[in-house]
């Protein structure tokens, strides 16, 4: 069984929300935590468990960052690889990255992030 | 591309070939690792130009803000630390090519007034408009740089006494023709100042700036509104 995932935000990591019954995993702040990996590990092992159940059901990645630290940006590339791969073996995804339209850097980041992949996805500014 | 990548290009290609003539699940699990190695590769390109770009930007934030800290926010001119740095350039600087260094401190007169008279900011006012007229009488080489509340210093670096007492008599004569506007209204200001010469062989400013600060206090004592030579 899927657990519910809810972590509030610090002054160097965001608020993150993992929903069992809608399959979304949600992010929103700053992320540059001490140990980024470490904090990114069990959500990422949340999703790959998400995408192994409810084959129907879309998961969805909804990213509300406004800075990430390299550590961060590598765990997004990773879990981006994994719905991009499930979207390639035919399993609804989707990835929603809200930018305030201010911060040029943080829209060109996400441009950069999704450029090579397949799977459906939208950079929504704010 | 390296040798090394090369070779690793090369070498997958050739894994690739004879793997499409082997077994179909064979290929199809080559086919699956090769195709999560060359999106690592991807990534770690990526991760690089991105580290790339914001290691730009923090060297463009510490200029920044080194530079701001070395600014006065009211005027614009140096500040104290700033002044500091540009003074220990001039001797290290000019004073070795045989240079003369002239140094001038300039003090608004009877400024507490303005501020007790007028407010707070018909006083910054004034502190502002006398910065500008600072700056436009200086040569471009010169620096100026609010020393302290209303207390100026300007630098001149390869500049003959005569002429650093032309540009402050100058700035000075400026003030007495043309009160300074305020929100206050238009208000008379005038400036005393001091004089000084760094030496060939001083290896401070320290006594040269105490030379000019002794130049002010006489120009104080003795009248104000007028500009004083400190011997050297």
């Amino acid at each position: 069984m899927l657990e519910r995932i809810y972590i509030e935000a610090t002054r160097s990591s965001p608020h993150v929300e993992c929903d069992p019954a809608s399959l979304v995993l949600r992010f929103v702040g700053e992320s540059y935590p001490e140990n980024t990996f470490q904090f990114y590990r069990p959500l990422i092992a949340w999703l790959d468990r998400a995408l192994a159940e409810e084959a129907d059901q879309t998961v969805t990645l909804d990213v509300a960052l406004s800075y990430l630290n390299t550590g961060s940006i590598k765990s997004m590339m990773d879990m981006l690889d994994r719905l991009d791969e499930a979207h390639q073996d035919g399993r609804p995804v989707m990835v929603l990255w809200r930018c305030d339209a201010e911060n040029e850097r943080i829209v060109e980041l996400a441009q950069e992030l999704l450029e090579d992949l397949s799977l459906p996805h939208e950079i929504r500014t704010e | 591309m390296s040798e090394r990548d090369n070779t690793t290009a090369m070498r997958v290609a050739a894994l690739l070939e004879k793997v499409a003539a082997l077994d179909g699940e064979l290929a199809r699990e080559v086919d699956w690792l090769v195709g999560r190695y060359r999106r690592s590769e991807r990534n770690l390109d990526k991760i690089s130009r991105m580290s790339d770009r914001m290691q730009a930007r923090i060297l463009e934030l510490n200029d920044r803000l080194r530079a701001a800290s070395l600014t006065d926010p009211l005027t614009g001119l140096c500040n104290r630390r700033g002044a500091l740095d540009a003074l220990a350039a001039c001797i290290g600087g000019d004073l070795s090519k045989g240079g003369a260094c002239m140094l001038a401190l300039i003090d608004i007169d009877h400024f507490k007034t303005v501020n007790d008279t007028h407010g707070h900011d018909a006083g910054d006012q004034v502190l502002v408009h006398f910065a500008a007229r600072l700056k436009a009488a200086l040569r471009p080489q010169d620096i100026a740089a609010r020393w302290g509340g209303e207390e100026f210093l300007a630098m001149l670096p390869n500049c003959p006494p005569d002429e650093a007492l032309g540009l402050v008599e100058g700035l000075l004569q400026g003030l007495r023709n043309q009160p300074v506007m305020t929100q206050a209204g238009l208000l008379n200001v005038t400036a005393s100042s001091g004089i000084a010469r760094i030496v060939v062989g001083e290896t401070s400013h320290e006594a040269a700036l105490a030379r000019a600060d002794t130049a002010l206090y006489a120009a104080k004592r003795s009248g104000r509104d007028r500009c004083m030579v400190a011997p050297d």
